[in-house]
């Protein structure tokens, strides 16, 4: 079975493609291994094992007639975090809210995934609504890190971190409006990555910030990353915020050389007070990058310190607005008891959310209500502004920045989830992005010595998306993927 | 502004929730916990600073009126706990 489930998703294609391996003995594999492991993990929420044994056939059909020879994700086994809609597939944002809601229609990037004949494994674990870092506030119990199953996967992508790291997928689409794919990656030692903002089609994602939140993929080399990248970009009628561009040839970046790259780092990366461990591998890194050529250059990027008290207001400000949806009438939880209309909203609404639900949607509504709007909403707005200024301008000078993709290694899951100092600072190093709407990605850079594996984040300009691809494709011929050495073969 | 019990209530009847005198409590705290921290951004000088909704800039978007496929009544409604003839039941809002 590993033979099989630990190999990359463009290899176990190419292994097809030639036939030397059928879909359908892949998907048993990887069937077999969530069987074996999801006991441990809780990486799904939804298996869908009828349905990929039908679409296996199906797709080896397609694959023999030549119809699929330029997908590069032909027969490719992939996992779906549960806020995308999938057409008559249960998705569940993971809350008691939606916990039977099965849509009539298919995502963008689901139909996209079907077309280049990916097959579907089934809905991956989150934090209600993408409300979260850790998993813990999924209505169907948390996901566990396979680095160490007391640890965090991360979130509020962790299903979608936890299936690829722990060899229950090849490769899992999740969903980033502050650092949801990229920290979970990170924390499973694996490459996630977050596009620039209108690349990927937010069609069919149940929203959280709609002017935040972009899809993308998570996986266990920039080589995969990149070719799911294709298949999912592009624009889309249906969401008139992703942008026209001609061509996404994502792959032609898989280029081993760095040599003509300036490379920025914000100095107060630096002083941040990182684990010895993190500033060893961050060091580390940079060293990297200066050894294969690249040019690196210490620079200040301050006016970014406000990022998360701006993306607060912002992303629950937008959550509180897109989440009044939910009525309890047309779709979603709805009471049993109530005497009027107004009492079924409030029940059914009590009932269905979570209590980190309810947290940002009474903070997002204070916020916009009247006599707030312009101290918080419109002063947020303006920070936004300065935000994205301030990474325009240091685009200008460098290709790329690099960070830490976040202060710690993945915590205990029982560790208390109170708001700290050490953890909004490292929110600072994922929803700056989100907020100028950039691309990055965060990719494995080395080991703790609890034996947890550290990120780095490389931060391009908008549609900077190949240098980020080059970028990360040369170090990672220094650094090749890891598997946890816990698992169970 | 600290939130208080008024201030609350408000926000709790705009948002369309309920909660229990022991989730209230909680919340109230947590809430002015996250105020208390977003207050912090005032320090932060934004004048003469537009504010920005959208990273890439706003533009109409136009076109053809032409008649596609719209999702199934049928499919759509699944979803619902009651439909009469079409319609989602509601109970009733006038005498």
């Amino acid at each position: 079975m590993k033979e099989i489930t630990a190999m990359s998703a463009t290899a176990v294609a190419k292994k097809i493609k030639e036939k030397e391996l059928s879909v359908l003995e892949v998907v048993e594999a990887q069937l077999n291994a969530i069987k074996e492991r999801e006991p441990l993990y809780n990486s799904y929420i939804t298996i869908t094992e009828k349905e990929a044994r039908e679409q296996a056939l199906l797709i080896q059909k397609l694959i023999d007639d030549g119809s699929l020879k330029d997908s590069p994700l032909a027969g490719v086994p992939v996992a779906i975090k549960d806020n995308i809609c999938t057409k008559g597939i249960k998705t569940t944002c993971a809350s008691k809210m939606l916990a039977n809601f099965i849509p009539s229609y298919d995502a963008t990037v689901i139909q996209r995934l079907k077309n280049a004949g990916a097959i579907l494994l089934g809905k991956v674990n989150m934090d209600e609504f993408a409300m979260g870092g850790t998993t813990k506030t999924s209505y169907f119990g948390e996901a566990k890190n396979p680095w160490n199953p007391k640890h965090t996967p991360g979130g509020s992508s962790g299903g979608s971190s936890a299936a690829v790291a722990a060899e229950e997928a090849f490769i899992s689409l999740g969903s980033d409006t502050g650092g949801s794919i990229r920290q979970p990656a990170a924390y499973c030692g694996l490459v996630g990555f977050k596009p620039t903002y209108g690349t990927v089609s937010r069609y069919g994602l149940i929203p959280l910030a709609s002017s935040l939140d972009q899809i993308g993929p998570l996986s266990r080399n920039i080589s995969d990353c990149a070719s799911i990248l294709e298949v999912i970009s592009g624009y889309d009628p249906k969401d008139e915020t992703s942008i026209n561009q001609v061509r996404y040839t994502y792959r032609e970046a898989l280029v081993d050389d760095v040599s003509n790259m300036k490379i920025g780092v914000p100095k107060l990366y630096l002083e941040e007070d990182l684990d010895k461990d993190i500033r060893d591998c961050f060091m580390g890194a940079i060293k990297t990058f200066e050894d294969m050529g690249a040019k690196v250059e210490v620079f200040d990027l301050d006016e970014i310190s406000y990022s998360v008290q701006a993306y607060y207001v912002i992303s629950c400000a937008e959550a509180s607005s897109n989440l009044s949806r939910y009525d309890g009438i047309r779709y979603g939880h709805q009471a049993g008891d109530y005497d009027d209309l107004d009492e079924l909203y409030k029940i059914s609404r009590a009932e269905g959310f979570g209590y980190d639900v309810k947290l940002r949607i009474m903070l997002g509504t204070h916020m916009l209500s009247s006599g707030n709007y312009e101290k918080y909403y419109d002063k947020a707005r303006r920070i936004r502004s300065l935000i994205s200024r301030s990474y325009e301008d240091a685009f200008k000078k460098y290709d790329i920045i690099l960070s830490p993709e976040s202060l710690t290694t993945a915590p205990l899951l029982k560790s208390k989830n109170s708001p700290s100092t050490k953890k909004h600072r490292s929110e600072i190093l994922n929803c700056s992005v989100n907020l100028a709407g950039l691309p990055a990605v965060s990719i494995p850079c080395g080991i703790d010595k609890k034996g947890l594996p550290i990120g780095l984040q490389i931060i391009g300009s908008l549609f900077g998306e190949k240098s980020l691809i080059q970028a990360a494709y040369s170090f990672e011929q220094t650094k090749p993927y890891e598997r946890p050495g816990t698992l169970i073969d | 502004m600290k939130i208080n019990n008024d201030i609350f209530n408000n926000i709790l009847n705009m948002v369309k929730l309920s909660c229990t005198e022991e989730e209230k409590k909680q919340l109230i705290k947590d809430l002015n916990k996250l105020v208390g921290f977003i207050d912090t951004m005032s320090e932060l000088n934004t004048d003469n600073v537009e504010p920005m909704t959208y990273i890439h800039s706003t533009r109409n978007v136009y076109r053809e009126d032409i008649v596609n496929d719209s999702k199934e009544d049928h499919d759509i409604h699944a979803n619902a706990l009651e439909i009469k003839d079409g319609y989602y039941v509601v109970p009733r809002i006038l005498e």
